[in-house]
């Protein structure tokens, strides 16, 4: 790893905002140690990969879900997060196993369509534990 | 019309109760968004809920902002600390069901190519994305902020709220961690 002062001039010098005095710190340090002249070449590589990582949208429909949520604000009602049911799921699936499924199914459904009062109607119907109930809780 | 406003013609918009010129902001910031939220989450409903999340926190804040930073850079800060906020969220709650200790959110083999990722470069944004999702909560916030958005390390220790010192530091880990973990997939060249 890189000490902390030659990593600051790397990225000076990746900004291209070196000052005469630190442009002379940094080819005195490429002196020393010349392997420091492919880490920079390398980290400018770096760099310029990770920029074509900045360009991303959201689906197109996330403006007017913005816009809802903003209306509901304003109403002072609580927002609604509204991730894909279904893809949640399918992202669990293969963490929670068959077995556990039912169960992941019922607390995703829960945290969907319920608020915290709900709860109790939940314990009613289905007997679930009150560890398994503080799980309704953070979802 | 809204579109030739200026940020702090908007921001005096909203706070005038515009909400259509808040559908503005949302329109000229919700890339830099989703690039914060879905390099920090990995492409998703959860990035997108963090997106959400992040628009009605900057809507209900915009009455303290006194324009001390650049709107952009002040959307971006809370980008971020929500996107924080999830990912202590995720790993909460795998480590209190599922025992998940390993999880990397969701899988960006299941990305969609947009228009403009096209051949190798889409191949290379998957690369990227999985060697994000392989660093450290607090490393990934770093790389994000200052490797794909191009920030300089007072900006993100100001955004982070953290020592420049420590950016640094976690920039140069984080910069390893991504060239070991894209020679993995793409050999030296």
């Amino acid at each position: 790893m890189t000490d902390i002062r030659t990593q600051y001039l790397i990225e000076r010098a990746i900004d291209g905002n070196l000052t005469p005095e630190e442009q002379q710190e940094l080819q005195d340090l490429k002196t020393l140690y010349p392997e420091l002249e492919s880490q920079i070449s390398a980290e400018v590589n770096l760099a310029n990969l990770m920029k074509g990582q900045a360009s991303a949208s959201f689906r197109p429909e996330f403006h007017a879900k913005v816009m809802e949520q903003i209306s509901r604000e304003a109403e002072n009602q609580p927002p609604v997060f509204d991730a894909d049911f279904v893809d949640r799921l399918w992202n669990l699936f293969p963490k929670v196993g068959l077995p556990s499924l039912g169960t992941a199914c019922v607390f995703m459904f829960a945290n969907a369509s319920t608020a915290a009062a709900e709860i109790p109607i939940i314990d009613a119907l289905f007997g679930l534990p009150s560890e398994q109930l503080q799980m309704f809780s953070i979802f | 019309m809204l579109e030739t406003y200026s940020d702090t013609e908007l921001i005096a918009a909203v706070k005038g109760g515009n909400q259509r010129a808040f559908g503005e902001i949302v329109r000229r910031y919700e890339g830099i968004v989703a690039s914060t939220a879905i390099n920090m989450l990995g492409p998703g409903s959860e990035a997108e809920d963090a997106g959400q999340e992040t628009m009605i926190k900057l809507f209900k804040s915009l009455d303290r902002f006194k324009g001390q930073s650049k709107l952009s850079t002040y959307v971006t800060r809370i980008a971020i600390n929500t996107s924080l906020d999830s990912l202590r969220r995720r790993k909460k709650q795998m480590s209190r069901f599922f025992s998940m200790v390993d999880d990397e959110g969701p899988k960006w083999d299941n990305y969609i190519a947009s228009d403009s990722d096209q051949g190798r470069d889409f191949e290379l944004k998957q690369a990227i994305g999985k060697a994000m999702t392989r660093l450290k909560p607090e490393f990934r916030a770093v790389a994000v902020l200052r490797l794909i958005q191009g920030h300089n390390t007072r900006e993100v220790a100001d955004m982070l709220g953290i020592e420049t010192g420590t950016v640094l530091s976690r920039l140069s880990r984080a910069k390893a961690q991504l060239a070991d973990g894209l020679r993995e997939d793409f050999g030296n060249d």
